[in-house]
């Protein structure tokens, strides 16, 4: 999972509301302009930033980047697509009746800047995502004010994840040590039993949890503990300086 | 059309399908960047009313029994666990199921939607799926339209005196099922078509996701009616009106 990469101190200690503002308007400005060069150059920056402060394998990135892509791509071309009563188009496919699957070049051209808005989206999601651990997120949702049983619940989930998927690839591998994904039947029938086992063991999981936190004087109110954060002036002006470049670029490119 | 054109034409319609309907992960999600910013705006405002009443559920049910928000923390990893496993499906791809009708059985459907929001903020942050400006689209089909209709079919199969095993195998399909339906008139709403609008549009994504959502709905029913006898033969809960946040009152 991406929060397992190995993040360089430099961007891992600086303030995560300011990581946020970055990736959030940046999000934001691709969203509002959605103009495929505005939008380029955000993919450029957030993956320079990622690859420069993130120890990421080749595998890992593919893994990660290859499918969302793959899946933005064809989504993208998807729109592009419309159900018209008549022929027309650069390809038109009669399908039942009198009604055809059309493709215009305004339907391509809105599927390009689709494409593009959706991957510096995603670019600047996994800028946040790489470089604020869910501590982080937790000290955003503190400054923003969240309600402390969300703020509570949040943390508490992403604890038991690592337990509850822990126990499910247990059961799942010896599972299949068992053959039990031979057929379709047995597929089905393993999943559920995997399922109810794994509710069953985090339910019992979640039990021992309470009087643990219990013995050590919980009292419906738990504390988290961050570390100093920088407000790197540095990163600041860069921050603003990108910010202003996308929207240079993008009203440039509207304008022209 | 020349012949040769109308088979390139075929073979990209086929591609396009092959992958544009939900197969690596990314189930129902609509992902960032995809909504114009007013639809992003709209479903943000229509979810504000759930996840208000959500929060004041869970608010009520935590001041009345601490253990539960432990309870609930843990069935918040489980739906998001559940929802990254792969489930085998009969068009030979696998995919994933929501899991947000097995929670609105159990827990009932307005703490879902405070769960099924903190679920969807992890899947965006640790896999990329969805994302914040489709948080509130992504909220309101998964976390709020299929956890709702789950919890009231469940509740009018028991009231028709149906077996648990059908009416949570209806309940968790047929949530899932309207979770398509609700992502699908989403993205229309965001594309509608230029000739037929909005109607024309949301036959085209229905069509698309039908290949494999009507499948994956009617196993993922099948899987969760299994999972949840299998949880009561193995175990003493009971989910009838949540039964188990009760008990550990």
């Amino acid at each position: 999972m991406i929060n397992s990469v190995y993040v360089s101190e430099n961007i891992k200690n600086i303030n995560p509301n300011i990581k946020a503002v970055f990736a959030l308007s940046i999000i934001l400005l691709c969203v509002i302009f959605k103009e495929p060069l505005g939008c380029i150059f955000a993919i450029s920056v957030m993956w320079v930033l990622i690859i420069k402060n993130c120890r990421l394998s080749r595998h890992l990135i593919c893994h990660i980047v290859l499918w969302p892509v793959l899946f933005i791509a064809f989504s993208s071309f998807m729109v592009s697509f419309d159900i018209t009563n008549y022929r027309g188009g650069i390809f038109s496919l009669k399908i039942i009746n009198s009604y055809f699957l059309t493709v215009n070049a305004e339907g391509l051209k809105k599927a390009v800047r689709l494409f593009f808005t959706s991957s510096a989206s995603l670019s600047s999601m996994y800028f946040l995502s790489f470089t604020t651990p869910v501590n982080d997120i937790v000290y955003i949702l503190k400054t923003i004010k969240c309600p402390k049983e969300i703020t509570e619940l949040f943390m508490l989930i992403y604890r038991f994840i690592f337990i509850v998927l822990n126990m499910a690839q247990s059961i799942s591998i010896a599972q299949n040590c068992r053959l039990a994904q031979r057929t379709f039947k047995t597929r089905i029938n393993s999943m559920a039993l995997m399922l109810s086992s794994v509710f069953v063991l985090s339910y019992n999981k979640s039990l021992f949890m309470y009087n643990a936190m219990l013995s050590r004087c919980y009292s419906g109110y738990i504390n988290f503990l961050f570390i100093e954060y920088e407000r790197n002036r540095n990163f600041v002006f860069l921050v603003v300086l990108i910010v202003f470049t996308v929207v240079l670029i993008s009203v440039l490119e509207r304008v022209y | 059309m020349t012949k040769k054109e109308k088979k390139v034409f075929l073979l990209t319609a086929v591609l396009c399908l092959f992958f544009a309907v939900p197969q690596k992960a990314q189930a129902m999600h609509i992902m960032e960047g995809y909504l114009p910013p007013k639809d992003c705006v709209l479903w943000f405002v229509l979810c504000i009313p759930f996840i208000a009443a959500g929060f004041m559920s869970l608010k009520k049910i935590t001041a009345e029994n601490k253990k539960a928000l432990i309870i609930l923390a843990m069935a918040g990893a489980f739906t998001f666990v559940l929802s990254s496993l792969k489930i085998p499906s009969v068009t030979g791809s696998s995919s994933h199921p929501t899991g947000t009708g097995f929670g609105a059985v159990i827990f009932g459907p307005w703490v879902m939607s405070i769960i099924g929001v903190i679920v969807l903020v992890f899947q965006a942050l640790l896999l990329a799926h969805g994302g914040i400006t489709t948080l509130g689209a992504n909220t309101f089909s998964m976390a709020v339209a299929g956890p709702f209709v789950s919890y009231g079919v469940y509740k009018l199969c028991r009231k028709l005196k149906a077996g648990k095993f059908i009416s949570v195998a209806l309940a968790a399909g047929l949530g899932d099922l309207f979770t398509y339906c609700v992502t699908s008139f989403q993205l229309s709403l965001a594309y509608p078509s230029p000739n037929g609008g909005i109607f024309m549009s949301m036959i085209k994504f229905l069509a698309i996701f039908a290949v494999t959502q009507i499948p994956l709905a009617i196993i993922e029913g099948i899987i969760t009616a299994l999972a949840l006898s299998a949880i009561e033969k193995i175990s003493d809960l009971d989910f009838d009106n949540k039964g188990i946040l009760k008990r550990e009152a």
